[in-house]
């Protein structure tokens, strides 16, 4: 893909030939990393909380003893989602043309694009970033905090 | 993608064309919004399922023969909604009344077959906390059940006084989707309800 | 969303619909309409509501709407705001007894419902409202009868909750009203049953509010307006209502539930029988930490796009603030049990969330300092809007730095329950709500009255409403630091607290007289301000290409966009192409405007819109009747509301010839086979 001259991912993306692919490829970029991020605290947060207190009194450790390492395989999951999510947001980006200049339009003149598709690329980088941080950021607490311990 | 002056000239459909109206995004922005509502009450069955002291549920496993005959007649009902459209969209009237038609009477069905699993139930909404939970759920998804009957029954009526075509019709569209909408949360309730206390 | 549609073009569609028969599909009319053409005129005698009664409760104008909510929000906040000041008299000494203690629970009850539920978004939406049409280049909402419909439910949602205040049974456990003192047990009169119902009530103005604006964003922009140039209001509001779609149900549900719980005898939140009480905690704070950035991110989206105005340059960092606004709300979902660290949770549970808590300081410091940036590399220029927006910020970062303080779990249990929480609510939701709300009065206020407001007493109210309030809640940081727990009536003077909590009341009421001044300004300015120009700002976004007050119609033609910034284009230059204001789609067969594509504004159907009707009036009455059965057992009255509410529905669903929801009077109608 990168071999390809400026010229034609310009057109590549006035006309795109699969838009489906692409609007598949734009929303993996935009909501890969955040949806990795929303199923790492819906899956960790009840387990965690589960395996510590489960009924009326809370247990001194988890219901199951590598409790830590199956929150540490899921942020690892996760965190693998949010860098796919970012690979595939950082290519868009930079697949997206700058603004083609559209010569000779009229006075009320259509842009084919008017810089949407780099827009949400960008969007998609940045978005992909801050979940990737808030991956690591979540992992870290299930890294450091043992499971089930008093706060002393 | 598209040039400015063909742009100009370009016929564009005018009024509540199929999936271009506001009412299609409209009703999609309104399923996502029931969804998560049937979302929480799943949650809360859950949450409080989780951390039941007791068996449960109290009164033992629940029967399975005419809770899956009865979610196979919802199904069957939404695919005659599909088809009934289909058949707007082929001109074919007749068939589309018959079809709209079918999918009341099985909506109907399904209706009495859960009123008549309520009236089964040795114990009532404020009996125990199960009890709560399962007719406060039953009870959501009925009332749903309902007023989609009701939207399919208008739906009938408007097709009866031949009041759409193959070109306009997204009332149908429309009505359909909710209609479908209200199975498929069904398929979860029925999984949650029925299905999840087997595990 | 269904995916295939973002990417459909008229182009699949328009072969379908026979040429010749121009009912179902015609090429618009691409011309000009001036002030005073025959056309013009044309578009004021199909737009405009009926004089008198009828046209006001049957109008659907956003513009009428959006003032009614603005006007109606404002009236809540004072209410609420005298409230607050009652209850500072209550607290400037030690052990005084103006107040009894279950007066003093009713009153800051009321105070954070009155602040929270009936201020802080129906204000916003207030403007949104006004203003997205404006801002997008539509002629009105997506759906402007349920526009209507979403404003008189607030209202009646309102009469609602504030029912029982009079005889002295107002709600009374907390705007987040845990159980069990919320259950039947501890809470015996109709004090808790107002406020649950009244909260369901408001849930359905919220939803159909959100949904409204869901589908403007994606279907009424201008030609042209691809997904880049929308204004930042428009993605603050627009992932408010997208949250709002997603966690009101979770506020519904908790408040039936507890209702249920309450008068149907259930044991969803009952001990005794296997309910859990953080079950409601959870249902509710999944809500309300989403809540509080839908109440908050619109109001960024003033700042975003008012501030440049006075700073004589674009925003910096456009798509960094697009993206912050989003990924605030997307984080805002997971972070919900940080309101409930000290429930005794495990610690690994915990932790998450005071991590994942820390993560909003990531887009919240791109926020700020996107702003920063715009005030550094532009030219401000100091007026009273100006002003606000700098004040904004300022709140904004002490706001926020407290707050992540207590994302830490330990520090939080010590200020858990504490004034230092009550300060940092107040600085984020003043900060981030009051001040962008009151600067967007002053920079719109000639947009919606054709006045200016005066600038000399607008300075003043600023600097007053600043001073006081920095007086007012910076020392409850340091009263919630000397243990002071919220919600308690009274202090003993041995507690050490007496000298704080006068500062607190003092600053309090100066900050009243600013507002005081404000409305003062309002009131004067209304009568006899400097008339405005259609542009009296010199700003860049479409709202201001239209005269001030916008004629019914909003915009005689529909303008062609080609940037961000419409009305600097000659001065900026950064693209070739220049948008068409003058020149557009005529539109003007009955009620019309142009339907374009999601993300790319293309063109893509020409929309029928409803004229004004009674429906939505007539619905808000009955639905809000169901609910008033409802709470006072009236089961057959409660009956025939439903019956009542399900027969104007359907007069409102009823497929119309002139919308083309169904077939006009065709030339061509097909037999039937």
């Amino acid at each position: 893909m990168s071999s390809t001259g400026k010229q034609d991912m310009a057109k590549e993306h006035r006309a795109p030939p699969d838009s489906s692919v692409s609007t598949y490829r734009t929303l993996l970029a935009l909501f890969g990393a955040p949806t990795s991020w929303v199923g790492q605290m819906s899956l960790s947060e009840p387990l965690a909380a589960y395996a510590c207190y489960p009924h009326q009194v809370p247990l001194p450790a988890p219901l199951w003893a590598d409790l830590s390492v199956i929150l540490a395989m899921i942020s690892l999951i996760c965190l693998a989602g949010g860098l796919l999510s970012g690979y595939v947001a950082w290519n868009l980006w930079r697949q997206a043309s700058p603004r083609p200049v559209v010569t000779g339009a009229g006075e009320h003149a259509f842009e084919a694009d008017g810089g949407q598709t780099r827009f949400l690329a960008r969007l998609g980088t940045m978005s992909s970033f801050v979940f990737i941080v808030a991956i690591l950021f979540t992992g870290c607490a299930v890294l450091l905090v043992p499971p089930c311990s008093a706060w002393i | 993608m598209v040039n400015a002056d063909q742009l100009l000239v370009q016929p564009l459909p005018v009024g509540s064309k199929d999936k271009l109206s506001g009412g299609w995004w409209g009703v999609l922005a309104l399923i996502v919004t029931e969804g998560s509502l049937f979302g929480y009450l799943l949650f809360a069955y859950f949450y409080l399922a989780s951390q039941a002291e007791q068996h449960w549920p109290p009164a033992g496993l629940p029967d399975l023969l005419l809770p899956s005959i009865n979610t196979a007649i919802l199904l069957a009902s939404s695919v005659c909604v599909w088809a009934s459209e289909r058949c707007i969209r082929k001109k074919q009237t007749q068939w589309a009344i018959a079809a709209m038609a079918l999918a009341i009477v099985l909506g109907a069905f399904f209706v009495g077959i859960q009123l008549n699993e309520w009236d089964k139930k040795t114990y009532g909404m404020s009996s125990d906390l199960y009890g709560s939970l399962y007719f406060t759920i039953t009870g959501f998804h009925l009332l749903h059940v309902v007023i989609g009957l009701a939207i399919l029954s208008l739906l009938l009526v408007w097709i009866s006084f031949s009041y759409f075509n193959e070109k306009r019709h997204v009332a149908i569209t429309i009505g359909g989707v909710y209609w479908h909408f209200v199975d498929v949360v069904w398929l979860f309730v029925f999984a949650t309800l029925y299905l999840f206390p087997y595990l | 969303m269904a995916i295939s549609d973002l990417t459909h073009s008229p182009a699949d569609v328009s072969p379908s619909d026979p040429p010749g028969d121009d009912r179902l599909s015609r090429v618009p009319d691409f011309g000009r309409a001036p002030v005073g053409s025959a056309a013009e005129t044309h578009l004021v005698h199909i737009w405009e509501a009926a004089p008198g009664w009828r046209g006001s409760l049957s109008t659907v104008d956003h513009k009428t709407i959006g003032l009614r909510y603005i006007v109606t929000a404002f009236i809540f906040l004072l209410i609420g705001g005298i409230e607050a000041l009652i209850m500072r008299l209550q607290l400037a000494g030690p052990s005084l007894t103006l107040l009894t203690p279950e007066q003093y629970s009713q009153l800051f009850t009321m105070h954070g419902v009155t602040m929270i539920f009936l201020y802080a978004l129906p204000i916003l939406s207030g403007f949104s409202n006004y203003l997205w049409p404006l801002l997008l280049g539509s002629r009105d909402m997506a759906f402007p009868r349920l526009n209507a419909l979403s404003y008189w439910i607030f209202l009646f949602a309102g009469i609602f909750m504030y029912a029982s205040f009079p005889i002295g049974q107002a709600p009374n456990a907390g705007w987040f009203n845990y159980v069990p003192f919320a259950g039947p047990i501890y809470n015996t009169g109709p004090n808790i049953d107002v406020f649950a119902l009244g909260m369901v009530l408001l849930g359905i103005s919220t939803t159909v509010g959100s949904v409204n604006f869901v589908v403007t964003l994606f279907r009424m922009r201008a030609p042209g307006m691809t997904i880049n140039r929308v204004p930042i209001l428009v993605w603050g509001t627009l992932t408010a209502s997208v949250a709002n779609l997603l966690v009101i149900p979770a506020v519904s549900l908790a408040f039936f539930l507890l209702w249920l719980d309450r008068q149907m005898g259930t044991y969803f939140f009952d001990v005794a029988n296997g309910g859990k009480p953080l079950l409601w905690q959870h249902l509710f704070w999944i809500f309300g930490h989403p809540w509080v950035y839908a109440i908050v991110l619109p109001a960024m989206g003033i700042v975003s796009d008012a501030l440049p105005t006075f700073c004589r340059r674009p925003l910096v960092g456009y798509a960094a603030m697009a993206l912050a606004t989003m990924a605030t709300m997307l984080i805002g979902f997971e972070v919900w049990i940080h309101h409930m660290f000290a429930t005794g949770l495990p610690t690994v549970a915990l932790s998450i969330f005071g991590a994942a808590s820390m993560v909003i300081s990531i887009p919240s410091s791109v926020a700020v300092f996107s702003w920063i940036a715009t005030i550094w590399l532009g030219r401000p220029v100091f007026k009273t809007p100006f002003l606000f927006f700098a004040g904004f910020v300022i709140l904004f970062v002490i706001g926020g730095l407290s707050g992540v303080m207590t994302a830490a779990v330990s520090l939080d249990w010590q200020l858990n329950d504490t004034y230092f929480i009550v300060a940092h609510l107040h600085y984020v939701l003043l900060g981030i709500n009051v001040f962008p709300v009151i600067g967007g009065i002053y920079y719109w206020f000639p947009k919606f009255t054709g006045r200016m407001m005066d600038e000399k007493m607008g300075k003043w109210s600023f600097w007053v409403m600043f001073i006081g309030f920095n007086a007012g809640f910076f020392p409850m940081h340091i009263s919630g630091l000397l243990g002071m727990p919220r919600r308690v009536y009274t202090y003993s003077s041995r507690m050490g607290w007496d000298t704080v909590n006068m500062i607190t009341s003092i600053g309090s009421f100066v900050f009243a007289i600013g507002v005081l001044i404000f409305l003062v300004n309002v009131a004067i300015s209304l009568k006899r301000g400097a008339r405005a120009g259609a542009n009296p700002w010199d700003a860049a976004t479409l709202e201001w290409s239209v005269p001030s007050p916008p004629p019914a119609y909003n915009f005689a033609v529909i303008p062609v966009v080609a940037s961000r910034h419409p009305l600097w284009e000659d001065r900026i230059g950064e693209s070739g192409n220049r948008s068409s204001l003058e020149e557009g789609y005529l539109l003007m067969e009955g009620r019309e405007t142009i339907g374009t594509s999601p993300i790319d504004a293309v063109p893509e159907i020409i929309l029928k819109m409803p004229d004004d009707s009674y429906t939505p009036f007539f619905v808000g009455l009955f639905v809000s009747l169901v609910f008033v059965g409802m709470l006072l057992h009236w089961w057959n009255f409660t009956g025939l509301m439903i019956i009542l509410t399900i027969v104007a529905l359907i007069v409102w669903m009823w497929p119309r010839k002139t919308l083309v929801q169904r077939l006009p009077d065709a030339p061509q109608r097909e037999a039937h086979g």
